[in-house]
């Protein structure tokens, strides 16, 4: 007689591991260990269901908030060429004469320049997310260096890169994106009079370890763990141009192709951000 | 002091003790838990007492009722809970009460009713 009740309770089993929340066992009269088992099965359905309900509902919000956020980016960034471009105008026929006036165009310059940064980093961060991303082969030491010569950033900080860097599977505008975000940090967080940037590898079984080591103030340990969060800059003396984009991108690049990035550092001590890029061969064996 | 639903036994003990017991076979459902929180409200006239809670009889919890028995508005009825369970499927809801619904208030499971009364009658 109990085997009947055994197999209902193997097939809310089975049901449970389909992702079946709905079904349940009838409990009947029985109040033994075996309907005690049945009714814990059931309320477990329940909860797993509510949980999938919660997260689906997060998930459609998170949804909504990142194409509000997208296009809102998208709709300022035409006015704001246009008041880039008039600001401009009015700097060219007016010819002000005036320190004060020019000084007033050179600030309304550098602020709409600042908010179009902004703008450009939102629809970046947007962006980020994308599963359709092609995948390549990139010899790593190739990108660095044209992003350096690129961005010149060989003028404003001495870049050394040990060893040979190997070569990685990932796509190329997004490892360009998170190269040029961490080198840019770097230096305009830099304290000292010459910017040292040290590019290391370290080889792990599946993926290697990148490791963009500088110079700068540091991070105290307390903001590590916020550093990636969007918005989110340290009130240091140097990132008055810091809107809290990049690193946040930079990160959600990393995570949505499975790779992982952190930062290792002390205050005064310079600051090492490593990130993980999957080692072309394993992906091709894979 | 005594009520009842068509569900759930309300009897206010000595020394302000409330104690709820479910009448057999019992299915809690949400609006049994919206309705049973009222009237311990009621009989407790807004004060937090402590709560003898016995749901050996119940055979069925939904989700949403333990949900509600674990949250603010049924928190504000009572200052600690003594829950008895004394068969296997009052054990299995207690003990999934206690440890996904994690109740607000001090709760405690117990296997009898005299070992809760004590627990609740300590300071």
């Amino acid at each position: 007689m109990d085997q009947g009740r055994i197999n209902e309770i193997l097939d809310k089993i089975a049901g449970l591991a389909a992702l079946d929340y709905d079904s349940e066992i009838d409990i009947k009269d029985n109040n033994d260990e075996l309907a005690a088992i049945a009714v814990g099965l059931n309320m477990l359905g329940e909860e797993l269901k509510a949980q999938v309900v919660s997260k689906n509902q997060l998930t459609n919000i998170n949804s909504k908030l990142e194409k509000f956020a997208y296009s809102t980016a998208h709709d300022l960034k035409s006015p704001l060429n246009a008041i880039a471009g008039l600001v401009s105008l009015i700097e060219l026929y007016s010819q002000p004469e005036n320190d004060d006036l020019k000084a007033c165009i050179g600030q309304l310059k550098t602020v709409v320049s600042n908010m179009k940064n902004m703008v450009i980093g939102i629809l970046n961060y947007s962006r980020s997310d994308s599963n359709e991303l092609d995948f390549e082969r990139l010899n790593l030491h190739e990108l660095i260096q044209s992003v350096i010569r690129q961005d010149g950033f060989g003028d404003l900080a001495q870049i050394s890169i040990k060893d040979q860097l190997p070569v990685v599977w990932f796509n190329k505008i997004s490892a360009i994106q998170v190269v040029r975000n961490i080198f840019d940090n770097a230096i305009k967080y830099c304290d000292k009079p010459l910017c040292e940037i040290a590019v290391n590898v370290y080889n792990k079984e599946a993926h290697y370890e990148i490791e963009i080591k500088d110079n700068g103030p540091g991070i105290d340990p307390k903001d590590q763990s916020q550093i990636f969060d969007l918005f989110n800059s340290l009130n240091q003396p140097h990132n008055s141009e810091s809107f809290g984009i990049g690193l946040a991108n930079v990160k959600q690049i990393l995570q949505s192709s499975g790779e992982k990035i952190w930062v290792e550092s002390e205050l005064g001590a310079g600051a090492t951000f490593i990130f993980t890029l999957k080692k072309e061969n394993h992906v091709q064996r894979n | 002091m005594y009520r009842e639903t068509e569900k759930i036994k309300f009897t206010m003990l000595e020394g302000g003790i409330l104690n709820t017991e479910c009448f057999p076979k019992t299915t809690m459902t949400l609006e049994d838990g919206i309705e049973s929180t009222r009237i311990s409200a009621e009989m407790n006239e807004g004060q937090e007492l402590p709560l003898l809670c016995d749901i050996t009889n119940v055979v069925k919890m939904s989700q949403e009722c333990r949900k509600h028995f674990a949250g603010e508005e049924h928190a504000k009825t009572f200052s600690k809970c003594a829950l008895i369970i004394s068969n296997p499927i009052s054990k299995i809801i207690g003990n999934f009460f206690m440890g996904l619904n994690k109740p607000l208030k001090p709760t405690k499971l117990f296997t009898n009713k005299s070992d809760g009364l004590q627990w609740l009658q300590k300071s």
